[in-house]
């Protein structure tokens, strides 16, 4: 089991190498003169050649890469181009932000998510299934940013129940969170009621009624049990992606989190704080994958790590 | 739970069980009336969409929309099942009517341990604590032969044998001290040497305990090894109701005789070809009139009555009945089948 878990981290390190060199030749195709935009528009060449040269941005990409990737080995990420701050510091000031709102957008998910796939599981073709599956699809089909307007509009400005934006408020957290949460609870809530109903219609929940269990103990723990599986993997992947950083919602709430963040360095020309946003959002996505496949086999007993 | 013995256990009358469809009703069980005493090893034998599995749902209430159940009566321990409310037949379920179901596989949760199971259903009827109903899941593990409980108990279903699985099924069934066993097709999953372990652990558990069991079966052999009193399905109805051993020795009905001869035995000729019952069962959304096992039988020889009388089940001996007009014509199982 460690082997296999230290093998799989080895994979993840190579990958990640992958993703920073990926996007380090991706940022070359950035239109931005990067020397100019720090500078400031108003210096003379010369000025401009020489924070090219102090940013070693005159030499080849491939001695520029490898002078990137050893310092990103030590996790030293840099100085962002714009404020002259270590991008680690930048990271580590915005990091939380994002954590909190994946972790209450995951909870929101989760909850609303797997309540109503149950409950639709359990009354299947009644007034809620049908209502939900509509709701289901709209929420998928919707785009997030739209989505984001829409209740900062409603709920924001009309009514004033939360802030504008910005996350200097307990509650500023609450639109953001749903926002970015809704397709995925609109998506796990159809997951799960697929699930639970073929567990509802297989063998052992006849035998759990014929044992006499009571309805909704069938229902809440071993129906529940079974039909998570596939919702915990989403969820693990999902969260990897929210604490890379939800650039739409971040951007639409001005939250200041990772989202926001890799928003204004791409409008900025901010390649390392770029680089180190996708770099940590990628190690997210690809450290929680693995999380999803052991929380696998803790909840079935049955599947074994490959 | 009432003190007096004289009512059966489980007394089934008139029991019909209908299916809707979009082709009209189908007729799962159609008016079937049987007794089960206290103690007794009672056997249900059919070919498969005979109705007997409906028949077990029926009893313990598991039919589900859109199927129905009606009956002259259903009573379990002289009490009436169908005018329960639903949460009366749950609580029958399991404590006082145990279940065993075909694969244990499919059957057991493969995400709980084997001693969870137990437990959890002695602790859906009786208030005892977490670490009693455990103790009881041990206990009742040894007792149905599986080696090490106490370690046992932390298993999955999917890490044991399909005989130690069968087993937990039955001690699930047994856990709360039932008094009828009803048991679906509980060996027809499993390998022929562990059928007879499983057939000789229930037959003993079962006489030791005092519980009356009610099995399913396509088998006749498990009817032959297990059961004191046999009711032979067709087609939605008994056609045939007896004392096992004379049942099989000498029986009354074309389909009974017709089920004995397509067994392999040991003294017949090695390339003999087995005799097979030609046809298939009848359709049960369109019944024709006479008797429904007509088309099939070797003996009706398209005489009038067997198309046009609906034949109804009759004693032929004591405690022996019969749904064939021509009942009489058969006997002690031999000439006509054996010498085939």
């Amino acid at each position: 089991m460690l082997r296999v878990i230290l093998r799989r981290l080895g994979w993840v390190l190579v990958t990640l190498a992958a993703v920073a060199t990926f996007t380090f030749f991706l940022t070359f195709l950035l239109p931005q003169d990067v020397a100019r935009t720090i500078a400031g528009d108003k210096v003379s060449e010369a000025e401009v050649e020489r924070v090219r040269q102090e940013l070693g941005l005159n030499d080849s990409p491939a001695i520029q890469y490898v002078r990137y990737m050893g310092r990103v080995a030590r996790l030293d990420f840099g100085y962002s181009f714009v404020n002259r701050q270590p991008v680690g510091e930048i990271i580590a000031e915005r990091l939380p932000r994002t954590i909190s709102l994946a972790a209450v957008a995951i909870i929101f998910q989760l909850v609303v998510g797997i309540g109503l796939g149950l409950a639709t599981a359990a009354r299947a073709n009644g007034v809620l299934d049908r209502t939900t599956l509509s709701w289901a699809v709209l929420m998928i089909s919707l785009p997030t940013f739209w989505l984001g307007l829409i209740l900062l509009y409603v709920f924001a400005f009309e009514l004033g129940w939360f802030p504008l934006g910005g996350a200097d408020s307990f509650s500023a957290i609450v639109l953001p969170a749903i926002t970015l949460g809704i397709a995925g609870a609109a998506w796990y809530s159809r997951v799960v009621r697929q699930a639970a109903s073929e567990t509802l219609a297989s063998d052992f929940v006849k035998e759990l009624r014929a044992k006499g269990l009571p309805r909704r103990t069938i229902l809440f723990k071993h129906v529940l049990r079974a039909s998570l599986s596939p919702v915990l993997t989403m969820m693990a992947i999902d969260f990897g992606f929210f604490l890379g950083g939800a650039v739409l919602v971040e951007t639409v709430y001005a939250w200041p989190g990772l989202g926001l963040t890799s928003y204004q360095a791409i409008e900025t020309g901010d390649t390392p704080l770029l680089m180190a946003c996708v770099i940590v959002g990628s190690a997210f996505v690809l450290i929680l994958n693995l999380a999803a496949d052991l929380v696998r086999t803790v909840i079935d007993p049955r599947v074994r790590l490959g | 739970m009432s003190d007096s013995a004289d009512h059966p256990l489980l007394e089934v009358r008139n029991l019909v069980t209908r299916f809707s469809t979009q082709e009209g009703d189908l007729i799962a069980v159609d008016g079937i009336s049987f007794d089960i005493e206290r103690g007794q090893r009672f056997g249900i034998v059919g070919e498969s969409g005979s109705g007997k599995s409906a028949t077990l749902w029926s009893i313990i209430g598991l039919i589900d929309p859109p199927g129905s159940v009606v009956a002259d009566r259903i009573s379990f321990d002289g009490v009436d099942m169908l005018g329960m409310s639903r949460e009366e037949r749950r609580r029958i379920r399991g404590s006082r009517i145990g279940f065993v179901m075909q694969d244990p596989l499919a059957a057991l949760s493969p995400v709980f341990t084997v001693g969870e199971q137990i437990a959890e259903t002695i602790r859906c009827h009786e208030s005892v604590s977490r670490s009693e109903a455990k103790r009881r899941a041990i206990e009742i593990l040894d007792s149905v032969g599986i080696p090490d409980a106490a370690e046992r108990v932390r298993t999955y279903p999917h890490e044991l044998s399909g005989g130690m699985r069968q087993r937990v099924a039955i001690a699930i069934a047994l856990a709360c001290n039932p008094a009828l066993v009803i048991a679906d097709e509980p060996t027809t999953a499993l390998d022929v040497t562990i059928q007879a372990q499983v057939l000789e652990l229930l037959e003993e558990l079962c006489k030791e305990r005092g519980v009356a069991v009610l099995v399913v079966t396509h088998d006749l052999g498990v009817i032959g090894r297990f059961a004191d009193h046999v009711a032979v399905m067709y087609a939605g109805r008994i056609v045939e109701q007896g004392p096992t051993e004379q049942l099989l020795r000498s029986p009354r009905h074309p389909y009974t005789e017709a089920l004995l001869v397509s067994q392999p035995r040991l003294d017949s000729e090695r390339r003999a070809e087995l005799p097979a019952i030609p046809g298939a069962p009848p359709n049960l959304l369109r019944r024709t009139p006479g008797c429904a096992f007509q088309p099939r039988c070797h003996r009706s020889n398209g005489r009038e009555r067997c198309c046009e009388d609906d034949p109804v089940l009759h004693a032929v001996e004591a405690e022996h009945a019969s749904a064939c007009h021509f009942s009489d014509e058969l006997g002690e199982i031999g000439a006509a089948s054996r010498d085939g």
